[in-house]
């Protein structure tokens, strides 16, 4: 079988499967729950099963003639996206500055911007700017981590 | 009628004076400011000035605040344009057909409908708010449990139309439902939670909003090279004024859009977002090319931001005759109306008729300085687009970043929005709608909680709630908003055949 067909057929089974083994887990997972707590989303929960049934069956039948595409995962969308969770882990513990500083200098990075001059000036503005309107405008406590502010 | 009238009158001669223009000035401002901002809306605004309104005289704090939450009105249909992300949910529909104009290149043209129709729909609720106000306040009490399950049903009837496939649209929108439904119910059980404590309050409308909407978005731009096709050479005042050109050729899909603005504004906890959907959907299906609905046409950016801004002065008659704030920006003004001292409700307009008409009559005033102040905006706000996407990626991002963090300031939340945005950017691979998911997010709390309440009130015979006439109503376009479409279009498709 072709890798896009099989690349294809797990598009369409994965996700929506996750989706409603999660749906499943939410609705029968609710410890102590009355027939009040489950009277919305439980028919919701048979319903996504039908569709999901319509849907797999309507899109297994158009993968002969599906023409388009599969947007592929770039490398770097995998590396950005592992950039935001970096950032996220080491926010409490760097602070806001030092982190939005790299990750602006990061990302930047792997989209590919070379000038060393718009490696430094952006991020500094940037951050700056943020800092101002969210800290001291909108007084966010925003992570300072092992610095002063 | 006669004292209405000159109550406002002589509200107008109140409020001409340097201070209070400047309150509105930096108001109208501040709300479009923030309302532009990802994760941010005007009702935040708002609740920041709120302490200051104490040290405020009573107009003062009204026109101020008023004027933060028009701005912040219209801010939210900026970021809906450029980057498929609703200010608010106020400005859901209008991604529909704003970012795919942006997509066309027509970013400009979008963002001026955007803003005529918001002053013209302001402007419109604001007269309805002053000729209708005590009916409209009446109505909206007639309103009880069983008739908000409808109005979310109501709602949640548009998801079908949101994509041309209508079953994973559906599937998409019952996901969210079952998002939003997360959290404490109303009568102490724990849904969904793992455990975890930040998720007991239920998923934070911002994560949510900006995980599923913005996120896919900006990991495309990551493989892409710009937003979109329009050239750096298109002046963007001509697109402005176009824009404007465009809602002035659609008068009558204006004032329908108005009237449901209006309608839903009342009800209270709907207001403006069912009301952009509802006028957004009831454009579609009576459009004689529904087609073209989201592709990026004008006739859907006109529909979306003419009804959310007409339901304010909807919502504003509820708040300001019956003390019940139907949002969370109408919650803020009892709260200024509270610090001054006063007690929401009917007697604001016996003991203090003269702070409140001026009230009114400076909301006249704040559309046109939105219509000005907008320009610039939405000027400025075309130039950043037409950046090339590696410099606005990293800034965007952070935008959305720190915009869901100031929600409830923990860290959790925006941990959820980029959880969001993956599974986003999957199901937008799959074609599953965004929107709908988010719309089920935000519909399916009032759902449940409604629908719970309507059991607890008829669980030994649960049909009698339509019996109610406003409830039957309500089920009846319900039914309607999900066949017609179907009818309409089986009757186009014989049409079609019968003339070939």
């Amino acid at each position: 079988m072709e890798a896009k067909k099989i690349r294809r057929i797990l598009d369409i089974v994965v996700l929506p499967t996750a989706i409603l083994l999660w749906s499943a887990w939410y609705v029968f997972g609710i410890k102590g729950a009355a027939f009040k707590d489950l009277i919305l989303i439980k028919p919701i929960f048979f319903l996504m099963a039908i569709l999901y049934v319509i849907n797999g069956y309507t899109d297994f039948r158009a993968i002969p003639k599906a023409e388009s595409e599969q947007k592929v995962i770039k490398k770097g969308l995998v590396l950005f996206i592992i950039g935001i969770i970096c950032y996220l882990v080491l926010l409490s513990y760097i602070g806001f500055i030092l982190c939005t500083l790299a990750f602006m200098v990061y990302s930047l990075w792997i989209l590919q911007v070379r000038s060393k001059v718009l490696l430094i000036a952006l991020p500094v503005i940037f951050t700056i700017v943020l800092y101002v309107i969210f800290k001291i405008g909108f007084a966010v406590p925003l992570p300072s981590g092992f610095m002063p502010f | 009628m006669s004292d209405l009238m000159q109550g406002l009158i002589q509200g107008f001669g109140s409020i001409f004076t340097p201070v209070l223009l400047l309150y509105m000035l930096v108001g109208t401002a501040f709300g479009l400011i923030l309302g532009a901002l990802p994760g941010l809306q005007g009702s935040m605004g708002m609740a920041l000035m709120l302490p200051f309104t104490y040290k405020m005289d009573a107009l003062t704090a009204l026109v101020f605040l008023l004027s933060i939450y028009t701005g912040g009105l219209f801010g939210g249909a900026i970021t809906a344009i450029l980057i498929n992300t609703p200010g608010s949910p106020a400005n859901l529909a209008t991604v529909l057909d704003g970012y795919p104009m942006t997509k066309n290149g027509q970013s400009s043209r979008a963002m001026g409908i955007a803003l005529f129709c918001s002053v013209v729909g302001g402007l419109f609720g604001c007269i309805c708010l002053v000729a209708l106000m005590k009916p409209l306040a009446v109505v909206s009490l007639k309103f009880g449990p069983a008739e908000m399950f409808m109005v979310a049903v109501f709602g949640l009837t548009v998801v079908g139309s949101l994509s041309k496939n209508v079953l994973k649209s559906i599937f998409a929108g019952l996901f969210g439902v079952l998002i939003g439904t997360i959290g404490i119910n109303s009568i102490g059980t724990m849904r969904g939670t793992m455990g975890i404590a930040y998720l007991y309050d239920g998923v934070p409308l911002v994560s949510a909003l900006i995980g599923f909407l913005a996120l896919p978005e900006i990991f495309d731009m990551v493989i892409k090279n710009k937003i979109s096709s329009e050239s750096a050479g298109d002046s963007s005042l001509k697109g402005i004024f176009q824009g404007f050109k465009d809602s002035i050729k659609h008068p009558f899909l204006m004032l329908r859009s108005v009237i449901i603005g209006v309608c839903v504004g009342i009800m209270p906890a709907a207001g403006a977002s069912i009301a952009t959907l509802v006028s957004y959907n009831m454009s579609k299906q009576f459009s004689k090319e529904p087609d073209k609905f989201g592709t990026g046409i004008p006739e859907g950016v006109i529909a979306s931001e003419t009804a959310n801004n007409a339901s304010e002065g909807g919502s504003l008659a509820t708040m300001l005759v019956l003390g019940i704030p139907g949002s969370t920006s109408t919650a803020m003004l009892i709260g200024a109306i509270m610090l001054q001292g006063w007690a929401p409700g009917p007697r604001l307009f016996i003991d203090h008729s003269d702070v409140i008409y001026a009230s009114m009559s400076s909301l006249f005033l704040q559309q046109i300085i939105m219509l000005i102040l907008g320009i610039g905006l939405c000027y400025y706000g075309r130039k950043v687009i037409s950046l090339p996407t590696k410099y606005l990626i990293p800034c965007i991002t952070m935008f959305t970043i720190v915009g869901a963090f100031s929600g409830r300031m923990v860290l959790f939340d925006v941990g959820l929005m980029v959880a969001f945005g993956i599974i986003a950017w999957f199901m937008k691979r799959n074609d599953f709608p965004l929107v709908s998911v988010v719309l089920g997010v935000i519909l399916g709390p009032l759902a449940d909680a409604n629908l719970l309440r309507t059991y607890q009130m008829y669980s030994d015979n649960m049909w009698m709630i339509f019996t109610r006439p406003i409830t039957l109503g309500l089920a009846l376009l319900a039914l309607a908003s999900v066949f017609l479409p179907i009818i309409m279009n089986a009757r186009r498709k014989k049409k079609i055949a019968i003339e070939y």
